[in-house]
């Protein structure tokens, strides 16, 4: 870097600190920066909106949002709902095959609404850069300003037909009249004032908090735990093209998101009838089908699985890819066994896969109290 | 703290004003892709391209890493950018610039960079976030990152079938003999050129993507149907040896 350059930025950095230092008049409670504990071999690039940076306030105030059944904006015990109906810790923050409220994890708004597809896992949002839905739908580059980010969530949840069915201004002015809200509101954006928001902002810092990164395969990579001989296997044959090819769109030990949060037609039909795919964002004829590949972390709690929850288990999901994927011109390149029906693997094989998927079970974020309902 | 703070700001003032005119000595380089097929821009989806052998096929994905640009100085000395990496994507076109900081003017005699990653770079892990962290190359087969994702749809007695034409390194096992062979390979161009602050330093690589399939070794995709490109020795070595003819650097001076 040149001198001439070095000498302007010093200038301006300094400049820089005498303006905040004359503008300050009384200093503001200040906010804690909020620290993530993860492993040096996950992403550091976190999707963490500039004007949301996530603080222990924020984080605080929006688990307690996230688990209120009153941003549905009523009061009544039976009109109650809020993220957590359908995002259960218990389930990875997925609605889980034995949701009491929906039977098979096929949710419903207030209304009776069935949602367009099965919910998606809460975990490890914080490291996406590539949209968020099934179908990526929510994105920066969505031409319309408030469906681009993770904190427009919430007015889209709340308004949603088929979710909370509601009026964003009932739910702001239900949560001003609400005093355990005054302090934490004030704590987090340095006003008690409730608006929809700073509502959003502070689930998406709750949300953004939620991090899987301690399972038996963590622990593998870590050195602190031995795979058996058995799941060793099922990771090679995870990690072969040979074998399962899964590590393409599921990543690996050099992904340890177990996902490239991108999408992919898998192979699952012919014939596409949902209109809320990935072509309805992309336009693109070949993203006809195609759905974002979910992480395959804590799959023993995220059942149903597939866009529209259609595998009950994991050996339906195995059995899918072993021998019932359709090669259409939509079906993904990827799935480069497609023209055979899929992997053919054996029994022992198939077994292998699956002993492997299990060490990606991660039971810190099922039990954790700092991702549990404050109340 | 109100007198302190007002020394600051004059003193701030005073190395904002202060200009200097002393001729930068490094400045920044511009290495741009073209992807063609011979010679037409490529077009993602479009069963439109032929190869030597016949096959008639469309490219559905690109994803490349080229590293470690480097440069000879006209006195011999070799400048490397030893951590200069970049990813290129076919679907996000912001990807098909590649910009290296901090170069020193002068007169150089070549430049090149390395098609993947050598295998001082090629380690699983070394770049834990995405998109490089989406390319990850299986550890049987040496570890570290794909060095390329080309995937492409193409025509077989009207069937239309998946192609997966990935690169990376590979590992032989003989015995208790482990080899890694890393399969990356330089682009170089071999010419007198001036890196200078007067001027836009811009280079062009023109990517043949035909080129991977022939004509020096023809790739016939009948003949490769159903075979594990990634796990081939054979098709890993072919692509090795077609590579360098795929990508052609020259400088394009923009005053």
């Amino acid at each position: 870097m040149s001198r001439y350059v070095e000498i302007r930025i010093i200038g301006c950095l300094t400049l820089l600190v005498a303006l905040i230092c004359v503008s300050c008049g009384d200093p503001e409670k200040p906010q804690t920066p909020y620290q993530f504990d993860m492993p040096s071999y996950f992403p550091s690039n976190l999707n963490v909106s500039d004007d949301n940076p996530m603080t222990e306030e924020g984080v605080r105030l929006g688990r307690h949002l996230f688990y209120d059944g009153r941003l549905s904006g009523r009061t009544d015990a039976d009109s109650m709902m809020c993220c957590a109906t359908c995002h259960r810790q218990e389930c990875s923050f997925d609605a889980g095959i034995d949701n009491p409220l929906f039977p098979g994890g096929f949710t419903y708004g207030l209304t009776g609404v069935r949602t367009n597809h099965v919910p998606m896992p809460l975990v490890n949002l914080v490291f996406n850069h590539n949209g968020y839905t099934w179908n990526g739908s929510l994105n920066r580059q969505n031409p319309t300003e408030n469906r681009r980010r993770l904190e427009d969530m919430l007015w889209i949840v709340i308004t949603a037909g088929d979710e909370l069915c509601g009026d964003t201004n009932t739910v702001k002015c239900l949560f001003q009249s609400l005093h355990e809200y005054a302090g934490m509101f004030e704590d987090a954006f340095g006003t008690p004032e409730v608006t929809v928001d700073r509502m959003g902002k502070a689930i998406a810092q709750f949300v953004n908090s939620i991090v899987s990164c301690d399972s038996k395969f963590d622990r593998y990579l870590k050195g602190e735990e031995m795979l058996t001989e058995e799941e060793l296997l099922g990771y090679e044959l995870f990690m072969t093209e040979e074998g399962g090819d899964c590590f393409h769109c599921h990543g690996g030990a050099g992904n340890p998101l177990f996902t490239t949060n991108k999408y992919y037609n898998n192979g699952k039909d012919s014939v596409f009838t949902d209109e809320n795919d990935r072509y309805k964002v992309t336009l693109r004829e070949y993203d006809r089908g195609a759905y974002r590949a979910p992480s395959l972390r804590n799959l023993k709690y995220t059942a149903p699985y597939m866009h529209d929850g259609r595998y009950s288990t994991i050996d339906e999901v195995l059995d899918f890819y072993n021998s019932k994927v359709l090669n259409t011109p939509y079906t993904d390149v990827l799935m480069h066994h497609a023209p055979d029906g899929g992997v053919h693997l054996t029994p022992r094989e198939i077994s292998a896969i699956k002993a492997f998927l299990m060490t990606l079970t991660d039971e810190s974020v099922i039990i954790s109290e700092k991702y549990s309902n404050p109340r | 703290m109100k007198r302190n703070t007002l020394i600051l700001l004059a003193l701030s003032l005073i190395f904002v004003a202060c200009r200097n005119d002393e001729e930068s000595t490094l400045c920044s380089i511009n290495v741009n892709f073209s992807l063609n097929v011979n010679g037409d821009s490529l077009e993602r989806d479009s069963m439109k391209y032929v190869n030597d052998a016949g096959n008639k096929y469309m490219v559905t994905d690109l994803q490349m890493i080229v590293s470690k640009l480097q440069m000879v100085h006209s006195d011999g000395t070799l400048q490397v950018f030893d951590k200069s990496v970049h990813f290129l994507d076919l679907a996000d076109t912001s990807t098909y610039r590649w910009t290296i900081e901090d170069v020193p003017i002068g007169i150089y005699n070549s430049i090149g960079f390395v098609f993947g990653f050598d295998s001082t770079m090629n380690v699983t892990g070394a770049y834990p976030d995405p998109p490089i962290s989406e390319m990850i190359w299986p550890e049987s087969l040496g570890g570290g990152y794909h060095y390329m994702k080309l995937n492409c749809r193409w025509l077989s007695d009207k069937e239309l079938l998946p192609l997966n034409f990935h690169l990376g390194a590979e590992q032989m096992i003989e015995g208790s003999d482990t080899t890694v062979i890393d399969n990356s390979f330089m682009v170089t161009r071999t010419s007198d050129f001036e890196i200078s602050s007067k001027f836009d330093n811009v280079f062009e690589v023109n990517v043949d993507i035909n080129k991977w399939f022939g004509p020096g070794n023809i790739i016939d995709f009948d003949k490769i149907k159903g075979v594990s490109i990634m796990e081939s020795h054979e098709i890993q070595k072919i692509a090795r040896d077609n590579g360098p003819d795929v990508f052609s650097l020259n400088k394009k001076t923009v005053k």
